[in-house]
């Protein structure tokens, strides 16, 4: 047993390919989360949706940029504020992002990844990045609705 | 040295309080390497906050944790690498399936995914859980879920492996299947385990005791040093003694 023991690799430092993988992994975790939350998903779309084909559609008569530079044509109220509503689409999903930190710090799921060897910085920093990831498909989908 | 000489786990007087209230109060003792140590305790009677900075999860406040001669304060990355852990209060994502429970925990590890993968078919085959592993977590039974946090905890292969009171809320069979896993695991593979729980029943007569009461290591060693020091016939009785003992003590003005 003291030979087997003696027989296990010599601990190291993390690699970058590690740390690659480490924030692969939770990115890929908070992607898994949100599809299985399709409520999450589908309010988060709702809000700016709304906004989009009932208000600015509605106003698309008479609420608009009229042609002043930098503008060359009249820009339509609907296109003016597509850019803000992608901006609340994160504001919305920022929130949701500390809520969902808050739940996991009450299910427990946090321990797993404050257990982890790599570290806290790197962890809190690649829950950030998978929150702005998350944003951003939402974001994309938006788009593509509102593109059709 | 090397590291097999190494105790899996050293703790050198550690005190711990939230606020006023003291947790532990210079808790002092190891663990040789492939051994089963048992740390039995009432309930509060400091054992989760032990496992707390044990894991990096509170900083240590007073005194020094080894895991294998590397310092959780100053080389934690190295000594959790060798730990895998198992809480008390169940930690898997109920939303995830069981593979994807033990992926994310291996990529949490730096683990690539096809190395992942290989090793939760390994594991899962060892606890009997192959045929459940597309199942989502929280189709699984108390027993189930506990089997595949033990899995979760050696997928990263540690050389040691930290329990608190797994078996609790578990039914007889559930209890007996869990405790007889772990305890093969240190005679099969080597790996060390520090055991926590309040149920007399699960200690053996090899195992290595650590009674916790009141933030204070009451005994440290063997069954049998553990009846010596308490004059009693059998662990229970020695378990009584000495908690009642040891209340009986503080109550004296």
């Amino acid at each position: 047993m003291t030979a087997e023991l003696a027989a296990f690799p010599k601990v190291t430092g993390f690699l970058p390919v590690h740390y690659a993988i480490c924030l692969k992994g939770i990115v890929w975790r908070e992607g898994l989360r949100f599809l299985h939350q399709r409520e999450r998903f589908v309010a988060a779309l709702v809000r700016p949706l709304v906004w989009l084909f009932i208000f600015a559609a509605g106003f698309r008569q008479v609420l608009g940029v009229s042609i002043i530079p930098p503008y060359e044509t009249y820009i339509l109220y609907e296109v003016y504020i597509t850019p803000g509503l992608m901006l609340l689409i994160q504001l919305f999903n920022g929130m949701q992002s500390s809520l969902s930190m808050v739940y996991d710090r009450e299910m427990g799921n946090m321990r797993t990844l404050l257990v982890s060897p790599m570290p806290r910085w790197f962890l809190l920093s690649s829950k950030l990045v998978a929150g702005m990831a998350e944003s951003l498909r939402q974001v994309y989908t938006f788009l593509a609705i509102a593109w059709f | 040295m090397t590291i097999a000489e190494l105790p899996a786990v050293a703790i050198e007087g550690v005190s711990h309080s939230y606020g006023t209230r003291q947790a532990l109060d210079d808790v002092t003792f190891s663990i040789t390497p492939s051994t089963f140590a048992v740390l039995l305790g009432l309930n509060g009677a400091g054992k989760s906050t032990l496992f707390s900075l044990i894991m990096r999860l509170y900083a240590v406040q007073r005194g020094r944790i080894r895991i294998f001669g590397r310092d959780v304060g100053h080389a934690s990355s190295e000594a959790l690498r060798m730990v895998g852990v198992v809480f008390q209060q169940r930690t898997l994502d109920l939303d995830l399936s069981v593979i994807q429970n033990l992926i994310y925990h291996a990529a949490l590890h730096g683990i690539g995914k096809y190395d992942s993968c290989a090793r939760a078919d390994d594991v899962l085959a060892r606890i009997a859980l192959s045929n459940r592993a597309n199942d989502k977590v929280r189709n699984l039974s108390g027993g189930q879920m506990r089997r595949v946090e033990i899995a979760r905890a050696l997928l990263h292969r540690p050389r040691l492996l930290v329990l608190d009171e797994p078996t609790v809320g578990l039914d007889i069979k559930s209890r007996a299947d869990t405790i007889g896993y772990v305890r093969r695991l240190v005679v099969e593979d080597g790996v060390s385990v520090l055991w926590a729980t309040h149920l007399i029943d699960e200690v053996s007569d090899d195992d290595d005791v650590i009674v916790l009461h009141q933030g204070r290591v009451l005994v440290h060693g063997s069954v049998s040093r553990v009846l010596e020091a308490a004059d009693a016939r059998d662990i229970r009785a020695a378990f009584t003694w000495l908690t009642h003992g040891a209340e009986a003590a503080t109550e004296v003005p």
